[in-house]
Formats: C-alpha cells, structure tokens, sequence
C-alpha cells in the first residue's frame, strides 16, 4: 500500500533531470520534497501522477501501474502551479472555471469547501486567471489539492507566492485535512524553515537524485554542528563526513553527517549544536559554498 | 468523563484560553536548538510541575497539540509517547490521555537528578571561562535568593 | 469515463453558444442585404448558415482543444486515452446535432432547396467528418511545433472567413453560388471524399495517439 517509483529517468534534449530515482511513499504521512531549482522537484511530482510520461522506470499505486490507469489516477491529485503566463491558453480562463473542470474529474470534490476557501483567501473567481496575481494562483493551486479530497495529494511549491499571514493559514489547513483525513500529502518547498515541523517524512532531491529518504527527525539525528577552535573541531570530528565549513580566524564551525555506528568525539572542547532541516540541507546540497577541510 | 478543572462546559478553545491567561509552558514558543517532541514533552511536564495540569485531568490530544504549535501529528505524539513510557502521563482507551498519579513527583525526581548535569555543569564551565574560583560561585550563591 | 463525458458534453454546448452566435450574425448580415429573400428561402437556407458556422467552429477549436484542454485534463488525472475518446465523442456530438438541426429544418420546410439538403445529408456528414479531422490534425501539430499549427489553421480560416464574408456582403444569391460550387465539389467527388475522409480519420487518431502519449501536463 503505497505509492512507489523506481529507477525513474527522465531526459530532456539530452539532459538527464532525474537519474534513476526510486522513492516510496506511505500512505497517512506528510512528505516534504525539497531540493534546489532545478533538481527535478516538479518532474518527480509530474511523472509520479502521470502528468508527465518518464524516459525510464515504472511508478505503480498499491502495485497497479499508474500511467493510463484511471482507477489508480482517482487516487492521486497533484495540483500543478499554474503559471497563468500570456502565452498558455489557461490565462484567458477564469478561476470559477477551473475549479469547476476540477469539480468534474475530482470524484470525491468537496463544494463546501470551495466556498469556504474561496472565502477564506477573498479569491475572486470571476476574475481569468491571467489576470490573478502570484499569490492568488497559489490559493487556487491550494483549493483545488485541498477539495479533490484525493488519497495521494501533491502540492507544487504551494506557498510560492504566498505572504505570511497566509502561509500560515496554508499550514493550518493541512493539518485540518490531515487530522480529519488521514491522506497523504507530498509537499515541495523552498520555505523549508515553515514547513519542516509539519514534514513527518522528507525526501531531498539533489541533482536529479535522491540524497536523501525517511523520516525527518531520524535524519536530522544524524546531523550535527560542531564549532570551536579549529584544531579541536578538526580533532572532534576527524574521520567524519564534514560539510559546510565556516571558519573566522582560530574560530571553525562545521556540519557533519553522521554514518551509523558513528560519534562526534566530545572530549575535546567544542560546542555540538543540533541543526535545523534548512540548515542541513543547505549543508548538503549548497554545493557553491563547500570548502574541503 | 472528562475533567476540567474549569467550571464551563468542555470547550476546548475556552480551556486553551485559559491556559494561556495562567502563563501555562504548553504555550511556551518551540525552539531551534531542540527537538520539537522533546520540548512537546518538557513543556506537559512543566505544566504538571505548575499545577497548570493537574493529576488525573486530560492532557490535550496529540491533534490539538499539532494544531496549537502547527507540527506533525506524529511528532506531537512521540512527545506524549515519552511521557507515557515514563509513566508521567497514561492513556484511557478512546477518550485520551490523562496525567498519572504520581506524575508530579516523578517529574521532581528527574529534574532534581538532571538538575547537576543540566544546570551545575553549564555554570561551573562558564565559571571557568570566567575564571571564577569555586569559594567565589559559592558566595554568590549564597548571596542570591532561592 | 461518466466525469469525463460530462465534461466533454458541458463543452460541446458551449462551443454550440459561439456556433449558435455566429450562426445568427450571418442570417441578420443575409436579411440586411440588398434583396431579402422570402421566409421560406431564407428558413431553408438557414441549415447552410449552421453548417459553416459548425464547420468553422469545429476547425478553429479543435486547436484549442490540443494545447489548452488536453494538457489541462491531464492535469485532473484524466488517461491520454480516455481524453482522446472524449474528445472524439465532442465531435461526433457536434456534427450529429448540427446536422439532425439541419435535417430537421428541412424536413419541415417544403421546397427545393429543402429536398436538397435533405439528400445531401449523407455527403454533408462525411465532408465535416473531413473538417473536423483537418481540424484536429492542425491541432495536434500545433502542440509539437507551433508554426506548422498556425499555418494549417490560417489557410482554411481564411477560405471560410472569406465565404463567409463573400456570403453576408449579397444578397442571398451569393450563398447560391457557393453553395452550388461546393455540392457541386462534394456530390462530383463522393467516393474519393469518402476515401480521404477515411485517410484524414486515421491519420488524425495515430498522430493524436502518439503527441498525447508523450504530452506533458504544463498549464
């Protein structure tokens, strides 16, 4: 009982943009999906729906292929951002529409919701959505995820546009959902700080890989900052894995990454600081920034 | 049933308002510099401690608890885990989780028997840095009002 | 299916509203004209009014229909499958409605031209079958290259826009010519029409097959 990809590729004029991606998602959890632009966030959610066809690799649903198979698509929502650019189609639509092709291919559609979302936001849906700004296409992408009431939702950057008074209201409503509910909820962000409390389990995608799978407070035991006198931090965390060394005369400070079986050795006199998701994905994946010891 | 120290009907949202005019710790804000289930736990306890949650009284779900700090569920119920494991707080099949008796005292306990390691160690490195002597900390302690 | 075909239902008669519309400015253009024709004539004239605007309908939203609908559907969840026969199911809908209207029209209305159109019904049926194929064929180009698309949509636009036009500026005896003209095109020609109708059909279903199997849902 899960959704499921493995060894998923996908290549664009030549280019690699997910190189054999596996990851399993079960159901009843929230997952955050994080990863810099362009790591392949919103092709992953593509392909995982079906949206979007892959070069290479399977995603199956309970078992059950998921492309061209429509009782398996019932069960997944992912709600695109909608870009409501000049040159697609779409910007002459109005939301009002939109939703309501949504309430059609939605089996399990929640009209009150609507409203009451649509209330909550002060959407005007009479308005196209080519004339709707950032933060208002965030709220439609928002309403339709949360009102398609699908077992498997995605969410694409749900709060991109959002200020944060309701990014806020965002997280509220999700946890709503997800109490009453109990459905899966696969979230990407980049306002990784927000969101990472309510990321059970999170997925970084890294270049078109998975650099990392499970559960969020697991992986962030693994993680550790360890700062002090250079010599004493080189000691403490010598045959270690160390990213993102920040170092100010005498002064260093770096993040590791602990592999099973491994200890940061504290007899020496550093500080040992847990981090933050931002900051161990920033550790991980802020390639530009990462001087070898 | 359920009890609430209160004399108003089991309104959660009244309760957790006067929660908050008491100054309770369940309303204390999370920190950074630890996990979020560890200060789920620390914060119950520390309202057990005050008499903000008296013993055989309702402790809030483990939703409302994700609610009020808007984090996972699953988080806020590996704090409650931890206290339940402790024996500070247990369940009620299909009504939830209520504070043990005899939750006060074991809470004193620990914290007494934490008490060298987490607040004495700090101090005395600190003192160090400082170069304080030990007759020196020791007057000022004896200085100061408990 | 059932979601599907509602909302393919819901979308024929709104592409029937612009049909409709279009439909009514050409007959008001035909009364205004230099000699208005009698009621009679002019009723039974009327089904040849529907079957341009359809035709012109049909062509101009099938594209429409390949880079807005398609992807967007995608986007609900819909199959690539399941979308294609929806959107086969809107054109069959389309065509067979306009011509029971035009059928019905005639049948009521006695005359010559009436008994025309009534015996032309078949040919009327496989050369929209033949639009609405051209249509979709253009349509499916336009997703891959957008150029190709615009060109193939350009030319019979401005063939119909011109008829239309070349229609609404006489006096009725306007239409008579290119109605002549184009039963005479369509009743010399039946059985290669019928052949390239059939070429055009299959044509458009593998190309639509093969753009839908790799289309990506951007919106």
């Amino acid at each position: 009982m899960s959704l499921k990809c493995e060894h998923i590729v996908k290549t664009y004029s030549g280019r690699d943009v997910l190189q054999d991606v596996s990851v399993e998602f079960q159901p009843g959890k929230i997952y955050g999906l994080i990863g810099r632009n362009g790591a392949g966030k919103t092709t992953l959610l593509s392909i995982l729906t079906a949206q979007n066809p892959a070069s290479a690799g399977t995603v199956t649903l309970d078992g059950e292929k998921v492309w061209e198979n429509r009782s398996a698509l019932e069960k997944l929502c992912f709600s695109r951002e909608i870009s409501g650019s000049a040159e697609s189609g779409i910007s002459a639509m109005k939301v009002k529409e939109y939703l309501r092709i949504a309430s059609t291919y939605y089996e399990h559609w929640d009209k009150a919701l609507e409203k009451k979302l649509v209330d909550l936001f002060q959407l005007d849906v009479k308005k196209k959505i080519g004339k709707q700004s950032k933060g208002m296409l965030s709220m439609v992408t928002i309403i339709l995820a949360l009102c398609a009431k699908a077992p498997y939702t995605l969410l694409d950057e749900p709060v991109a546009g959002l200020d944060v008074v309701a990014r806020e209201q965002f997280y509220k409503l999700l946890l709503d959902e997800y109490t009453a509910t109990g459905r899966t909820f696969v979230i990407s962000t980049h306002i990784i700080e927000e969101a990472a409390p309510l990321l059970e389990e999170i997925v970084i995608l890294h270049e078109g890989k998975v650099l990392v799978e499970g559960n969020t407070q697991e992986f962030l035991d693994t993680m550790a900052y360890v700062s002090g006198r250079d010599a004493d931090v080189d000691a403490a965390t010598a045959g270690l894995e160390v990213h993102h060394t920040e170092t100010v005369g005498r002064s260093k400070g770096v993040t590791v990454f602990l592999r099973p079986g491994q200890r940061i050795n504290e007899s020496y006199d550093v500080t040992v600081q847990p981090v933050s998701l931002q900051q161990a994905f920033v550790a991980l994946c802020g390639e530009g920034e990462k001087h070898e010891a | 049933m359920v009890n609430y120290t209160s004399n108003e009907p089991p309104n959660r949202a009244a309760d957790a308002a006067q929660i908050r005019k008491k100054g309770s710790a369940i309303n204390e804000r999370l920190t950074e510099q630890k996990s979020i289930y560890l200060q789920i736990g620390e914060m119950i306890e520390t309202d057990i401690l005050r008499g903000i949650l008296l013993e055989e009284e309702q402790v809030p779900s483990t939703n409302e608890l994700a609610k009020l700090y808007t984090i996972n569920p699953a988080t806020a119920a590996k704090g409650v885990g931890l206290l339940v494991d402790e024996g500070i707080l247990y369940k009620r099949r299909g009504i939830g989780m209520f504070v043990a008796p005899g939750a006060r005292d074991k809470i004193l306990q620990k914290r007494r028997a934490a008490f060298a390691a987490n607040h004495i160690a700090p101090l005395l490195a600190e003192a160090r840095s400082l170069g304080i002597t030990r007759d020196e900390l020791l007057e000022m302690i004896g200085e100061t009002e408990l | 299916m059932r979601r599907n075909l509602k909302f393919w239902t819901r979308y024929t008669w709104e592409n029937a509203e612009i049909m409709l519309s279009l439909t009514a400015l050409l007959g008001v253009l035909m009364l205004l004209g230099r000699t208005r024709p009698a009621w009679d004539v002019f009723a039974a004239r009327v089904p040849y009014l529907l079957l341009m605007s359809g035709c012109f309908t049909l062509y101009l939203v099938n594209t429409s229909s390949h880079t807005l609908y398609i992807p967007l559907l995608i986007g609900m969840g819909e199959t690539r499958r399941n979308i294609l026969y929806g959107f086969l199911y809107y054109r069959l809908l389309a065509i067979l409605t306009t011509l029971a209207a035009c059928g019905l029209i005639w049948a009521l209305i006695p005359g010559e031209i009436s008994r025309q159109g009534l015996r032309h019904l078949p040919i009327l049926l496989v050369a929209m079958l033949l639009l609405s194929a051209l249509g979709s064929i253009a349509g499916t180009l336009t997703v891959r290259w957008k150029w190709v698309g615009l060109v193939a949509l350009m030319i019979p636009s401005g063939i119909f826009g011109g008829v239309i036009g070349y229609t609404a500026v006489g006096d009725g005896t306007h239409l008579e010519k290119v109605l002549q003209v184009v039963t005479r095109l369509l009743t010399g020609t039946v059985w290669p029409l019928v052949l390239v109708t059939i070429v055009a059909l299959a044509a458009d279903g593998l190309l639509q097959h093969r753009v839908a199997m790799t289309q990506e849902a951007k919106i």
